[in-house]
C-alpha cells in the first residue's frame, strides 16, 4: 500500500444549494431540490463512504458544505417535511410494485427504488436522527473528508469589492457557521462560483483559511507566471494558497461530447413517472396544484439518439460507472506520470466539480466515485489522493503569485452573472449593502430588539446576495422564484433598515422574517461595522 | 432507541390518519412499517378521500389567503444617490450602472449645453476613451473597452455653457484582468507552514514588514533575506526554459479560451443538445420550444406531428368490507367501505388475472377470471409516453 507517489489528485466536491424554506406553505416545489439532493447525492455519498470505511479502502475527498446547505440539513421543519417527501415516495413505489406486475423489467425497477427509498430512510432516520451533518462530520473527524466552507450564502463576492464589509461578513459568517457545525475552524474555502478577485485573499486572511480554488486560467494567468502552470498552487499577496481546477480531468466528466454522464447506459434523467404515467394515477404524487413535476422515479436509460429510450439496468449502468472509473484512473496516471517526468516535482490536480452532479444529475455518479476510490487504493502505484490541506502540510513551500480574476461560469470571468437578465439586481444590492454597513456603525452597541432586528436585517442581505438567483434569472428556468426571492429578502431588508433607523421596530413584521428565514441563530453582524 | 422512536411516529401517525382530515397535514401518507413484501398490501391512499379533501383544503387556504407579509411592495426605480459602479466583467467587456432618479436626469439634461447628459470612460491616466450619450430611461451600459490588464473609471455629466464637463458621478478605479499568462516569470517562492497560523506569523515579523506589504510578501522577502524563522524555509525549484515550454505545451495554451469556457454551464450545453435530440425524433411538442430550435441533423424540416399511447388496467370492485380478498393470487386491502381500485400496466401479451373474495366467516367465496388480450399495431412514429418537457437538474448544475 505504501508507495512514494509521482503526483496526487484532490477530488474537490462542492455541495450547496441555495437557502429555501417555505414555512408560510405546506408544500413548496422548489423544497424538491433539497429533498432530491439528499436522496440523490448527500444520502449516496455517505453510503459510499461508509462502504469504503468498513472495507478499510484508504481515501481522500474534499468537499465544501455551504453554510446554507448546512443551514438547510440543520433544520428540523426542513428535516421533517424530507421524511414526509420519502414516505410519500415510498408509497408510490408501493403502488409501483403493484402496477407493474405484468411487466417483469419494470417490476424489477418499480423493487429497485423501493429498496433505494427505504434504504434513504435507514440513513436518514435511523442512521443520522435526521441530521446528515454528524455523517458528515464523522468522516472529517476520522480523516476521510475535508470539509471546506464558502460564502455564508453563497454571494458573489468579486461584484462586492465597493463594500468591503460585506465580503468580511460573507467570509466570517461562514467561518463562525463552520465551527458551530463542525467544531474546528475552516481550512478551506470554496469561493463562490470559484469567484476570485486580487484583494480577496487579505479577507481570507483574516479568516485564517489557508487555500481555495479558482480555475485554470485564474492560475495560469496569475501574475508572475507560476512556474509549475496548475499543477502547483501558488501563494496569494496575504498568504492563503490557490489551487487551479484540472483541465483535462474536468473535461472527461462535463463535457458535453466526451464526458461520461452522458454514456447510453446511465439513467435518463428526463424521463420521469411524474410526467410519463397516467394523470389520474399519479395525481396524489405531483403538485398540489395539478401541475405535472418529476418525482424522481425514472425508469429509462438514455439509450441513444432519437428513438424509443429502453428501459433502465442498473446493473448494465453499474459496470460502466466501474470501466469509466477505471479509464478516469488510466488518465490521471497517465497525465501525472507525464508531468512528473517534465518538471521533476510531484503535481497535484486538483478535480473541482459540482457535487449534486454526481448522483442528482448523473445517476451512478457516486458509484463512480466509489470504484474511483478503490482501483485508486488498489490498483495503481502511481499517485495517491490527498486533500488540499494535506497537500499543504506536505509542501509548505510555493510559488508566490497574484491570481487573475476569474470564475468558473461560462466563458471564465463574471458573465453569467451580470448580464441582461439579472444586472438590475445589483444597484439594489450594493445600496443594501451600503445601508448595513451604515446602520451597524451607527448602532454597533445596540441591545435587545434593536439588535435583534439589525441581526435579521443582516440574515435578509444576505440571503438577497446569494449567486443562485442572478445563476437562475440567466439560465432561464424558475426565474420568477429568483426574481422574487431577490425583492422580497431587499423588500424585507429595508422595511427593517427604516424601522431601525426610525427607531420604530414593528415586532410582529420582525418575527415574521425570523420566522421565514431563521438561518445563523448567532450571527455576528458587527462584522459590516 | 432508533427503533422505538419510529414505534411511536407510527403509531402517532396512524391515530391521525384516521381521525378528521385537518389534522393529518403533517403526513398524508398512512405510516407503514418497512414491510419487505408491500405488494397489493399498501394502503391505496390514492383512493383515500381524506387525503383528497386535504389536498383540495390547502389549494383553497392557500389562493384565498396569502401568508403574512407575502406582499411587500416593489422595489424603486432609482433612490437617487448618484452613485456610479463600474466593473470589469472579463478581459473586453465592462458594466455600468449608475444611480439617477429621473429628476435627477432631467435637471442634468436642462444645465446641459446642449441638452445632452454624457457616459465618459478614462484611461487610469484621464485619457478619455468612449463617450456615450445616455438617455432618462437608461440605467446601465456594457462597454467593449478590449484593453486587457488595464485601469478604467467612467463619468456621468454633461458640458455647461464654458465647454466644462460637469460631472454628476464617478466611478471608481476597476481592473480588466488579464487574457493571457503574464510575461513576467520571474517569481518568488515562500514557505508558509501549515502548522503556524496567519496570525502567529504575522507576530513573528510584524516589526520587520514594509508600509502596505502584504503577508506573504514580507515573508518571501524576508526568506530571502536570510531572517531566522522558527521552522524549515526551502527555496523551491524552478523549472528549466525547456521544461517550461514543455508544460505550457501540454496546457495548450492557445486552445485554453476555449477550454477554460467549460464550467456547470457545460452542461446547460449539453441538455440543450439532448433537448434537440429529443426535438428532431418528435418525441415531445412544445409549441414554445419548437419554434425556437432546429433540428440538428439537417436534411429537411422536421415537422411537429407526433404521438403516443399506451394502456393500463385499472380492476376495481367492492365487497364486504371484512372480506379476503385476493388479485391473482395476493391478498389485497380493502377500502373502509369495501371497495378497492388497482392500476396496472398492460403490455402487449394475453393476460389472465384471477379475483377471488373470501366471507369474513370464510365459508363462502366468489370469484372471477377476467382476460385480457392486448396487441398493439402501429402505424408511423409512435411512442409509449411522451417527452415531458425539461426542467433542469437542481442546483449548480442547473
Amino acid at each position: 500500500m505504501s508507495f512514494k507517489p509521482q503526483g496526487y489528485l484532490a477530488l474537490v466536491l462542492h455541495a450547496h444549494l441555495p437557502y429555501v424554506r417555505h414555512p408560510e406553505y405546506e408544500e413548496f416545489l422548489e423544497e424538491d431540490w433539497f429533498y432530491e439532493a439528499i436522496t440523490e447525492t448527500y444520502i449516496p455519498l455517505l453510503t459510499v463512504m461508509d462502504d469504503l470505511r468498513r472495507d478499510r479502502v484508504e481515501f481522500r475527498l474534499t468537499m465544501s458544505l455551504t453554510p446554507s446547505l448546512c443551514s438547510m440539513l440543520l433544520d428540523p421543519l426542513l428535516q421533517d417535511r424530507y421524511v414526509r417527501h420519502l414516505e410519500k415516495l415510498l408509497e408510490f413505489c408501493r403502488k409501483e410494485i403493484d402496477r407493474t406486475r405484468l411487466d417483469a423489467h419494470l417490476h424489477e425497477l418499480a423493487w429497485f427504488y423501493h429498496q433505494r427509498l427505504e434504504h434513504c430512510r435507514a440513513v436518514f432516520v435511523d442512521r443520522y436522527q435526521k441530521n446528515l451533518i454528524t455523517g458528515f462530520k464523522q468522516f472529517q473527524d476520522e480523516g476521510f473528508l475535508e470539509i471546506i466552507t464558502c460564502g455564508a450564502t453563497h454571494g458573489y463576492l468579486p461584484l462586492m469589492t465597493e463594500y468591503p464589509e460585506a465580503i468580511r461578513a460573507q467570509i466570517l459568517v461562514a467561518r463562525d457557521h463552520y465551527i458551530e457545525c463542525f467544531g474546528r475552524p475552516p481550512r478551506g474555502i470554496w469561493l463562490p462560483e470559484c469567484a476570485y478577485v486580487p484583494g480577496l485573499d487579505k479577507f481570507l486572511e483574516e479568516a485564517e483559511i489557508r487555500w481555495f480554488i479558482v480555475d485554470s486560467h485564474g492560475v495560469l494567468y496569475a501574475n508572475p507566471r507560476p512556474p509549475y502552470g496548475i499543477y502547483s498552487p501558488i501563494v496569494t499577496p496575504s498568504g492563503p494558497v490557490a489551487f487551479g481546477r484540472d483541465i483535462e480531468s474536468s473535461q472527461q466528466v462535463w463535457s458535453a461530447e466526451s464526458g461520461y454522464p452522458g454514456d447510453v447506459d446511465y439513467r435518463e434523467f428526463y424521463r420521469d413517472a411524474g410526467y410519463d404515467l397516467e394523470y389520474d394515477y399519479v395525481k396524489p404524487y405531483i403538485q398540489s396544484n395539478g401541475m405535472r413535476k418529476f418525482i424522481g422515479i425514472k425508469y429509462h436509460r438514455i439509450t441513444g439518439r432519437g428513438g424509443e429510450k429502453d428501459l433502465y439496468r442498473p446493473a448494465a449502468a453499474h459496470e460502466k460507472a466501474a470501466s469509466h472509473a477505471g479509464n478516469f484512473m488510466f488518465n490521471r496516471e497517465k497525465q501525472i506520470e507525464y508531468l512528473h517526468r517534465s518538471t521533476g516535482v510531484a503535481p497535484i490536480v486538483v478535480s473541482p466539480y459540482d457535487a449534486e452532479l454526481y448522483g442528482h444529475w448523473w445517476y451512478e455518479g457516486p458509484e463512480f466515485l466509489n470504484y474511483l476510490f478503490r482501483k485508486t487504493a488498489y490498483d495503481q502505484k502511481t499517485f495517491k489522493m490527498i486533500t488540499p490541506s494535506e497537500y499543504l502540510h506536505q509542501h509548505p513551500t510555493q510559488p508566490l503569485s497574484t491570481p487573475s480574476a476569474s470564475s468558473w461560469g461560462s466563458k471564465g470571468y463574471w458573465e453569467v452573472w451580470l448580464e441582461g437578465s439579472n444586472s438590475w439586481i445589483y444597484p439594489h444590492l450594493h445600496l443594501a449593502a451600503g445601508r448595513m454597513i451604515e446602520m451597524a456603525r451607527r448602532f454597533k452597541d445596540s441591545y435587545g430588539l434593536t439588535e435583534r432586528a439589525i441581526a435579521q436585517a443582516a440574515r435578509e442581505l444576505l440571503l438577497a446576495q446569494s449567486s443562485d438567483w442572478a445563476f437562475i434569472m440567466k439560465t432561464g428556468t424558475m426565474v420568477p422564484y429568483a426574481v422574487k426571492r431577490t425583492k422580497d429578502h431587499l423588500l424585507r431588508f429595508n422595511r427593517l433598515y427604516e424601522q431601525i433607523m426610525g427607531n420604530q421596530i414593528d415586532v410582529d413584521f420582525l418575527e415574521n422574517c425570523e420566522w421565514r428565514s431563521p438561518l445563523f441563530p448567532n450571527i455576528n453582524w458587527r462584522y459590516y461595522v | 432507541m432508533a427503533s422505538s422512536t419510529r414505534k411511536k411516529t407510527v403509531k402517532k401517525k396512524t391515530v391521525v390518519t384516521k381521525k378528521t382530515a385537518p389534522k393529518s397535514r403533517a403526513s398524508k401518507s398512512p405510516a407503514k412499517k418497512s414491510s419487505p413484501e408491500p405488494v397489493l398490501k399498501s394502503k391505496p391512499s390514492s383512493f383515500n378521500l381524506a387525503a383528497r379533501q386535504f389536498e383540495k383544503k390547502n389549494h383553497a387556504a392557500t389562493a384565498s389567503q396569502p401568508p403574512a407579509y407575502e406582499n411587500l411592495g416593489e422595489l424603486p426605480e432609482a433612490y437617487g444617490t448618484k452613485k456610479m459602479f463600474l466593473v470589469c466583467r472579463d478581459p473586453h467587456w465592462a458594466f455600468a450602472y449608475w444611480d439617477l432618479t429621473w429628476q435627477q436626469f432631467q435637471d442634468a439634461a436642462r444645465s446641459s449645453v446642449d441638452g445632452r447628459v454624457l457616459l465618459q470612460v478614462y484611461s487610469e491616466r484621464g485619457d478619455r476613451l468612449q463617450e456615450i450619450q445616455i438617455f432618462d430611461g437608461t440605467r446601465n451600459w456594457y462597454l467593449h473597452l478590449n484593453q486587457p490588464n488595464h485601469r478604467f473609471f467612467a463619468e456621468i455629466g454633461f458640458y455647461n455653457s464654458d465647454g466644462k464637463f460637469e460631472v454628476i458621478c464617478r466611478s471608481q478605479t476597476v481592473s480588466a484582468p488579464r487574457d493571457q499568462a503574464s510575461p513576467d516569470g520571474n517569481g518568488r517562492f515562500v514557505t508558509i507552514p501549515m502548522s503556524f497560523s496567519f496570525g502567529a506569523l504575522r507576530d513573528l515579523i510584524r516589526n520587520y514588514m514594509n508600509d502596505g506589504e502584504s503577508l506573504a510578501e514580507a515573508l518571501a522577502r524576508l526568506q530571502e533575506e536570510g531572517f531566522e524563522f522558527p521552522f524549515p524555509v526551502s527555496k523551491g525549484k524552478r523549472l528549466s526554459e525547456d521544461q517550461m515550454q514543455d508544460l505550457m505545451g501540454y496546457l495548450g495554451e492557445g486552445d485554453l479560451i476555449r477550454r477554460i469556457q467549460m464550467g456547470s454551464e457545460e452542461i446547460t450545453e449539453m441538455l440543450k443538445r439532448r433537448f434537440q435530440e429529443m426535438q428532431s425524433s418528435g418525441q415531445w411538442k412544445s409549441s414554445e420550444w419548437v419554434t425556437s430550435l432546429s433540428s440538428p441533423f439537417g436534411g429537411g424540416k422536421t415537422r411537429d406531428f407526433f404521438m403516443h399511447v399506451n394502456a393500463e388496467l385499472i380492476i376495481y370492485g367492492g365487497t364486504d368490507p371484512k372480506a379476503k380478498v385476493r388479485i391473482d393470487g395476493s391478498e389485497i386491502k380493502l377500502r373502509e367501505d369495501g371497495t378497492f381500485s388497482y392500476h396496472f400496466v398492460l403490455p402487449d401479451g394475453k393476460f389472465f388475472i384471477p379475483i377471488e373474495a373470501t366471507s369474513p366467516d370464510e365459508v363462502e367465496t366468489r370469484s372471477a377470471m377476467l382476460s385480457f388480450l392486448r396487441c398493439s399495431d402501429y402505424a408511423g412514429d409512435v411512442k409509449k409516453t411522451g417527452q415531458p418537457p425539461l426542467p433542469e437538474p437542481i442546483g449548480r448544475t442547473k
